[in-house]
């Protein structure tokens, strides 16, 4: 290279004036307000509820059923936590820390209820149990004509279900925790002269305390926004009563007033989860697990803990996914697949397709903002426009609603004004306004997961860019981009997961004649036509398991105790 | 003539609170070599970025060329990316997607593919790569990878080069050989290059200049044996090298300290009570039993042996030996003092 090349990246003139310090408003950062501000509209419409006088659906509501709503919705919620606490804290503990036959294959199988909703399993059960279903048949052949189940359509056996249903939250996390510091920890109370009991709940139990509250709050924020299963079972919740009162009575305010109910439910066990997870941080040492062994159970131990992940995993998973093999078999063998499931399929993956490209978009402009902006503001646009996750599908579209008819109102003033003659309703009971629920909803999942792929680039390599005179459209296009393609990939299949997976809002706010998957399950379940509803729910379950296969290698391979 | 100048350039990084740097200002001429030298904390990386253009200072001016980067009043900031200044990152940034030359045509998207081709091979040859060309970074040695960000960085001719810590993350033998590469392209390339780094012996073998920071501030630039020899504060004088520090007094007769008298260089007030710079490689000593010193303690170094030896006031002072002689701790000595340059500072 000679002394003095021509230099390529400089001194290139600054075009017209010099640049000010006191820069406009980034662009990015004006975007990720933007999407603050849309995430935020639903929320006030719904927390301003009460500007209304109540009308007369909701005297009749408050006189009648009210009081019955919000008992029933806390007791499922208050009996969902303690079931899946209980159950995800003792068979994580079983498979971190000790070893036992089929050990292996319950680590990772234990984690497969997760991708079935709860509405599946509830009625796959229904349908189990049903009078006329296989069990309470063979059970009448076996003890006689009189012989009745306790009914499963009630507050009981809608608990039992979502526990079968969520507890793997609170495994994975109690799971995780245990993995990182149980162990380690608990060889050190037991080197200090506890017994394995007592240093389990003196110490272990306290450690894993933030990740239990975790798990446990994210199975009863499940249940706070869980449809389709309470109205299959017709258990009277809140989500239930939004529907009821907003498709059977048609009163939009009183709809409104309810869900500003449910929100006031979530945002209160969101902030009951942060103070229960307390200022402690509990980050332990290096030391991961991988040097302390695991207690090798013998005898009938063994076999009782064997026994206890098997009977979990045939309830929770094999039994009911089993039951909807055989209708959808049954269907299937008999050639009587409804003419329009393919459409179905078709019309579900596009409008989640749709939902998983454009919250992948919204992630990114919310981690890019970040990532050029580190600043207390932008950090907290991005948590605040993350705040949806909370929040119930119910009470989302409801606050989606009002926003998008008023915009739906200024479009045809000024189709009005230009045309002369007004416009029909655009975008209310459009794909828009399922897909602006979807955004509000589902946008943490696609914000957090593309968040954690930017941040695995250095920003050096932003630098390195930079000082190489490529600018930040290149920089994305040429750096960001092709490495953070799998962290994208991953976004983009978990959200269209859960879209399909979503009831509720897409119930509230779908265009006319549309159906999805879940709208079609939910229709069939109604009706009691099982063997019917098997089809697209045995699709859902398909579809489900895809994320979790995608993250299940990630949380089990390492830290495994020796074998 | 100066490529580049800063002038009272400060910068803080919140609010309120103190500056990282503040009022510094030097210059560096075209095709110098200066290294910025100080403890961690000091402020050398944030001057790089300053001058990078990845921060934006508080207070004062930068010009590179004959162009103002940046200037605080006048509200003037060319971005990075315009600013025609390589980097050499500490941990290389070599992007991980891409092959070594395609890392190192990163920054040649302005040039037509043949002219692109050119360059990327002549980068190569420049730092001995030409063979690994098609590898990715990850396949590559971390002396190679430094190869690579230093060609890559090169290659599109920048004005200046910076180099953020380029050897820390090299384990020592390959250090040296990579200090000398380093050096040696730079010479050769006619290069204007600022280095960072917290190593005085690396800075004092490449560096036409050492500029040395303390708390964001620059005590002191000149060329490494004035910083050296004639280190401008304490804090110099401590960091460049081990420095004993022992108190005088200014007489018409020279400075008296208890060991010995040392000329008054500085011209200093008599009666003025100072503190006398000493190096352990100016102490010697020898054996006698009416030695008003005491070994105190052996340290054996390799090639040179560290005495560090009890002065009849308590004080300590240390004398670096050739390993050759070997004194035993308890032995009583008289100490002489041979400083080429006396460096004087006023008690504290």
């Amino acid at each position: 290279m000679a002394p003095n090349p021509p230099t390529l990246v400089a001194p290139r003139e600054t075009r017209g004036a010099p640049r000010s310090y006191v820069q406009k408003m980034s662009p990015l950062i004006l975007a990720a307000s933007a999407i603050a501000l849309a995430v935020a509209v639903p929320l006030l419409v719904v927390g301003a509820a009460w500007r209304h006088p109540a009308s007369a659906v909701w005297r009749h509501l408050w006189d009648t059923q009210l009081a019955g709503l919000i008992v029933n919705t806390l007791g499922l919620a208050a009996a969902v936590g303690a079931g899946t606490l209980v159950i995800g804290t003792g068979l994580a503990w079983l498979v971190v820390a000790y070893r036992f036959p089929g050990r292996r294959v319950f680590e990772w199988a234990l984690v497969l209820p997760l991708a079935v909703p709860a509405y599946v399993i509830g009625f796959a059960f229904l349908g189990l149990l049903d009078f006329s279903g296989p069990v309470q048949s063979a059970l009448r052949r076996a003890l006689g004509d009189g012989f009745r189940l306790p009914e499963l359509r009630s507050g009981w056996g809608v608990a039992l279900v979502m526990t079968l249903v969520f507890y793997p939250y609170v495994y994975l996390l109690a799971r995780s925790a245990f993995r990182e510091h149980g162990l380690a920890t608990l060889e050190t109370a037991r080197s200090l002269g506890h017994s394995r009991r007592r240093a389990f709940f003196e110490t272990v139990l306290p450690m894993a305390r933030p990740s239990l509250v975790a798990g446990v709050s994210l199975a009863m924020m499940e249940s706070l926004a869980d449809f389709g299963t309470v109205s299959t079972f017709s258990y009277r919740t809140l989500t239930e009563a939004i529907y009821r009162v907003w498709n059977g009575m048609f009163d939009r305010v009183a709809a409104t007033q309810l869900a500003s109910l449910l929100l006031f439910l979530a945002l209160a066990l969101l902030v009951l989860e942060r103070a229960l997870r307390g200022r402690r941080r509990f980050t332990q040492s290096h030391r991961r697990g991988g040097g302390v062994a695991s207690v090798r159970l013998r005898g009938w131990r063994a076999r009782v803990a064997t026994g206890a992940c098997l009977a979990i995993l045939v309830f929770a998973f094999v039994l009911p996914v089993g039951q909807l093999l055989l209708w959808a078999g049954e269907l299937v063998g008999g050639a009587r697949v409804p003419r329009n499931f393919l459409g179905l399929l078709g019309s579900t993956f596009a409008l989640a397709g749709g939902a998983a490209l454009s919250i992948c978009v919204l992630g990114l402009i919310l981690a890019y903002a970040v990532r050029l902006h580190p600043s207390p503001g932008a950090r907290f646009i991005a948590q605040f426009s993350s705040m949806g996750y909370a929040l119930p599908g119910a009470v989302i579209a409801v606050g989606v609603l009002a926003p998008i008819a008023w915009l739906d109102g200024v479009l045809s003033d000024v189709v009005q004004l230009v045309l002369g003659r007004p416009l029909d309703l655009l975008l209310t009971g459009s794909a828009v306004a399922v897909l602006f629920a979807y955004a509000v909803r589902f946008l943490a999942v696609g914000y957090q997961t593309i968040d954690a792929g930017l941040a695995r680039i250095p920003v050096s390599f932003d630098e390195a860019a930079r000082s190489l005179g490529v600018r930040l459209g290149g920089t994305l296009r040429r750096v960001h981009l092709p490495l953070m393609r799998g962290g994208l990939l991953t976004a983009a299949i978990l959200v269209w997961v859960e879209t399909m997976k979503e009831l509720p809002a897409t119930l509230l706010l779908r265009p006319l004649g549309l159906k999805t998957l879940a709208i079609e399950v939910w229709e069939l379940t109604s009706e009691s036509r099982w063997a019917e509803a098997a089809l697209p729910a045995i699709a859902i379950v398909l579809v489900g398991l895809f994320p979790l296969m995608l993250t299940t290698h990630l949380t089990t391979g390492p830290a495994r105790g020796p074998e | 003539m100066s490529l580049v100048t800063l002038t009272g350039v400060g910068k803080r990084y919140r609010r309120h609170q103190a500056l990282a740097v503040s009022g510094l200002s030097f210059t560096v001429a075209h095709g110098e070599i200066l290294a910025l030298l100080g403890p961690s904390g000091c402020g050398k990386t944030t001057t790089l970025r300053l001058i990078a253009g990845f921060e934006t200072p508080d207070e004062g001016t930068i010009t590179i060329g004959d162009r103002v980067v940046a200037d605080a009043t006048r509200a003037i900031l060319v971005p990075a990316e315009e600013r025609g200044v390589g980097v050499v990152f500490q941990d290389y940034a070599l992007f991980p997607h891409l092959t070594v030359e395609e890392n190192v045509a990163f920054g040649l998207h302005r040039l037509a593919r043949p002219a692109r081709q050119g360059r990327v091979a002549e980068a190569l040859r420049l730092v001995d790569l030409d063979a690994l060309a098609r590898r990715y970074p990850h396949e590559l040695s971390g002396g190679q990878q430094q190869r690579v960000a230093l060609a890559r960085a090169l290659a599109p001719a920048p004005t200046l080069l910076l180099l953020d810590e380029p050897f820390s993350n090299l384990d020592a033998d390959l250090r040296n050989q990579m200090r000398e590469e380093v050096e040696h392209v730079l010479r050769s390339t006619g290069t204007t290059a600022i280095f960072v780094t917290h190593d005085q012996e690396e800075a004092f073998t490449i560096a036409d200049r050492v500029g040395v920071l303390a708390a964001g501030r620059l005590e002191q630039i000149a060329v490494p044996e004035v910083v050296y020899h004639q280190p401008a504060t304490p804090f110099v004088a401590g960091f460049v090298g081990a420095a004993d520090f022992l108190p005088g007094e200014v007489t018409a007769g020279g400075i008296v300290t208890e060991v010995g008298v040392f000329p008054n260089a500085d011209a200093r007030p008599a009666g003025q009570k100072v503190d006398v710079m000493i190096r352990p490689d100016d102490v010697t000593f020898s054996v006698c039993d009416d030695g008003t010193a005491t070994i105190l303690k052996r340290s054996f170094r390799g090639s040179e042996t560290l005495y560090c030896l009890g002065l009849p006031s308590g004080r300590r002072l240390f004398s670096s030996q050739p390993s050759a002689a070997e004194f035993t701790a308890g032995l009583s000595v008289r100490v002489d003092v041979h400083a080429l340059h006396v460096v004087t500072f006023p008690a504290q």
